[in-house]
């Protein structure tokens, strides 16, 4: 398809582009963390649905299942269960926080600089298609997604992201960066652990249950 | 093929609206075989008293018209101090997923016109199954958003119960067909109805169950059991079990929000069917009749003679259209199945409930995917 006009995966690409900015804005603006939460999810589950229109069907699907299904969850927990919502506080800017606003824009301004070339040739691309073009003009099966027809579902170059070329480059290539990655969060698990764990209070005397027995019998007497 | 025709749309469009008209009317009919079954097994006279001129069509007018509109003129109750917007959304948050979660679901082989393959499957995800387990796995937000948005104990309580339900057995549900995936080795739902054509040791059916003789059963049954713990109905309806809980996550909602949840938990049973079928019965696979590769000749048939009309321009749809009837008498009959179930066996203690997922179902998933593995490897499968 020629970049003279929009096709239809452009169209749905700036629609969820548009959307999962809309969302993300709502998850900084809204003021009940649930709110915050339940935007995000929408947020994940959009970028899922742009990872699907690159035919990167299984990072898209994993996006939903981890982030948006599991990872998630468990955010909502929190605010439901312990009741993040007392904490909530109106947004107040101070030192510190005009300190932390200022470090923000320090750091997207170094990442922006850092890789401005690629990030200026992807918006590029993005804007002007030709990433999608050039992934609907080498495959075949991105009409087979879209139309659900193809007369070669076969054929599938590696623009395309299958659960075969993942395994191949996780438990293949880059297996030793892969159990690296494995043993920090190991220990990052571990360390969550002990620093969650609480000591449990020493039993001082006048505490205990006896204490108490006496006490209550003492006042009811 | 290089641009996208308006008729390419059209068929997309036409598949989509099948898949979900099919999923919806799945689940109302449903409504209708758990009343009449429920009634038949309690040695009772089910649904009888709707009736139009005089035709209750054995209490189908009492399932699928009155009570539908009963829901829709009763009114629509949101406790006070609960947000409006939130209070609505929590009901749709659990029927989406589970309405969409069909869509990579192949049902029937591809039709082969001239000019182009019209494959009978939604969208052919490489990661088929994936994508039924990720939209379940969002399934939880209705339950969990519906208690909280409640304001009640008795429903917050219930979405407690609900989520922690369907986070555990969800570990079962994925891990009891990990071996499956071993042995097909594929994630597409379209491959692996494919690879289950034909027969193994000359008479039994080559489906999913049957492979690897026992091992597959036991993954079957694994699997059964998750998917109707996650369906949230007896035996294990804890989450809305009204002895203790008056109605659970859904205590507060009432009209057709009330009949959404509902309508949501038959879908998952259809969804459950479904996916039962597509892994381990073949799908649209008839046994001892290829229907992918089926040559009907009808204009030659006794029928196309006698009319003297030109069948023959149906052979291409034949196939599957009978492949199509057989997935839907297969996914049938495991709704049926699982309304029987419901409405025979008690329900589960909360302890025993989760104690039957973490200490013996996932061991003996965990082991069946070791032991299938081993015989995958040795075997020199994939």
């Amino acid at each position: 398809m020629n970049t003279e006009s929009l096709s239809i995966l452009n169209i749905f690409m700036f629609i969820l582009g548009g959307l999962s900015l809309v969302s993300g804005l709502g998850v900084v603006l809204s003021r009940k963390s649930l709110n915050s939460a339940l935007c995000l999810v929408a947020t994940m589950f959009l970028i899922a649905g742009q990872f699907a229109l690159m035919r990167a069907d299984f990072i898209a699907t994993l996006q939903v299942m981890l982030y948006a299904g599991a990872i998630m969850i468990l955010f909502v927990f929190v605010i439901m269960l312990l009741g993040v919502e007392k904490d909530a506080e109106k947004l107040s800017f101070s030192v510190p926080s005009y300190f932390s606003i200022s470090f923000v824009f320090l750091f997207f301004g170094i990442l922006f600089f850092g890789f401005r070339d690629g990030i200026i040739t992807s918006a590029k691309s993005i804007v002007e298609g030709s990433y999608l073009d050039q992934l609907e003009s080498t495959t075949e099966p991105i009409n087979n997604f879209v139309t659900g027809t193809s007369s070669n579902p076969v054929l599938v170059p590696d623009l395309v992201v299958t659960p075969k070329s993942i395994g191949n480059s996780i438990l293949v290539d880059q297996v030793v960066s892969f159990q690296a990655i494995g043993i920090l969060l190991l220990a990052s698990i571990v360390g969550a652990a002990f620093l969650a764990q609480t000591k449990k209070a020493p039993l001082l005397p006048g505490r205990g249950l006896k204490a108490m027995k006496e006490k209550h019998g003492s006042s009811t007497n | 093929m290089n641009s996208i025709s308006i008729v390419d749309i059209l068929i997309v469009l036409a598949k989509a609206i099948f898949v979900m008209a099919a999923t919806l009317k799945l689940a109302a009919l449903n409504t209708w075989i758990e009343r009449k079954a429920s009634a038949l097994i309690q040695n009772r006279i089910g649904a009888n008293r709707a009736s139009i001129l005089g035709f209750d069509l054995a209490g189908i007018f009492n399932t699928l018209v009155a009570d539908p509109v009963k829901a829709l003129f009763k009114e629509d109750f949101v406790p006070r101090g609960v947000s409006q917007f939130m209070h609505s959304l929590a009901p749709f948050m659990g029927v989406f997923p589970i309405l969409i979660s069909l869509a990579v679901v192949p049902f029937g082989p591809p039709i082969i016109l001239e000019s182009r393959t019209v494959t009978l499957q939604l969208v052919n995800l490489n990661v088929g199954i994936l994508y039924v387990f990720a939209m379940g796995s969002l399934a939880v937000y209705g339950t969990v958003l519906a208690g909280w948005v409640s304001k009640n104990k008795f429903s917050l309580f219930g979405s407690l119960r609900a989520s922690a339900q369907m986070i555990s057995y969800e570990i079962t549900f994925g891990l009891s067909i990990i071996g499956l995936i071993a042995i097909y080795g594929t994630l597409d739902l379209n491959e692996i109805v494919n690879l289950q054509s034909g027969l193994v040791y000359g008479f039994l059916p080559n489906w999913g169950i049957f492979a690897f003789f026992p091992l597959n059963i036991i993954a079957f049954v694994i699997f059964f059991v998750s998917a109707m713990a996650e369906t949230k109905r007896a035996p294990f309806d804890l989450p809305e079990s009204e002895s203790e809980l008056v109605a659970g996550y859904f205590t507060e909602y009432s009209g057709m929000k009330f009949l959404l949840f509902w309508l949501g938990e038959f879908a998952e049973i259809v969804v459950a069917a479904t996916l039962v079928v597509v892994l381990f019965f073949g799908g649209w696979q008839l046994p001892y009749l290829d229907l992918a590769t089926i040559q009907p000749d009808l204009a030659n048939t006794a029928l196309s003679r006698f009319f003297n009309i030109n069948f023959g321009v149906l052979d291409p749809y034949i196939g599957p259209i009978i492949a199509m009837h057989v997935f839907a008498v297969k996914v049938l009959l495991f709704c049926i199945l699982q309304v029987i179930i419901r409405w025979t066996l008690p329900r589960f203690r909360y302890d025993q409930l989760i104690n039957l997922c973490w200490k013996i179902m996932l061991p003996i998933a965990l082991v069946n995917v070791v032991v299938t593995c081993y015989f995958v490897a040795t075997s020199g499968g994939n």
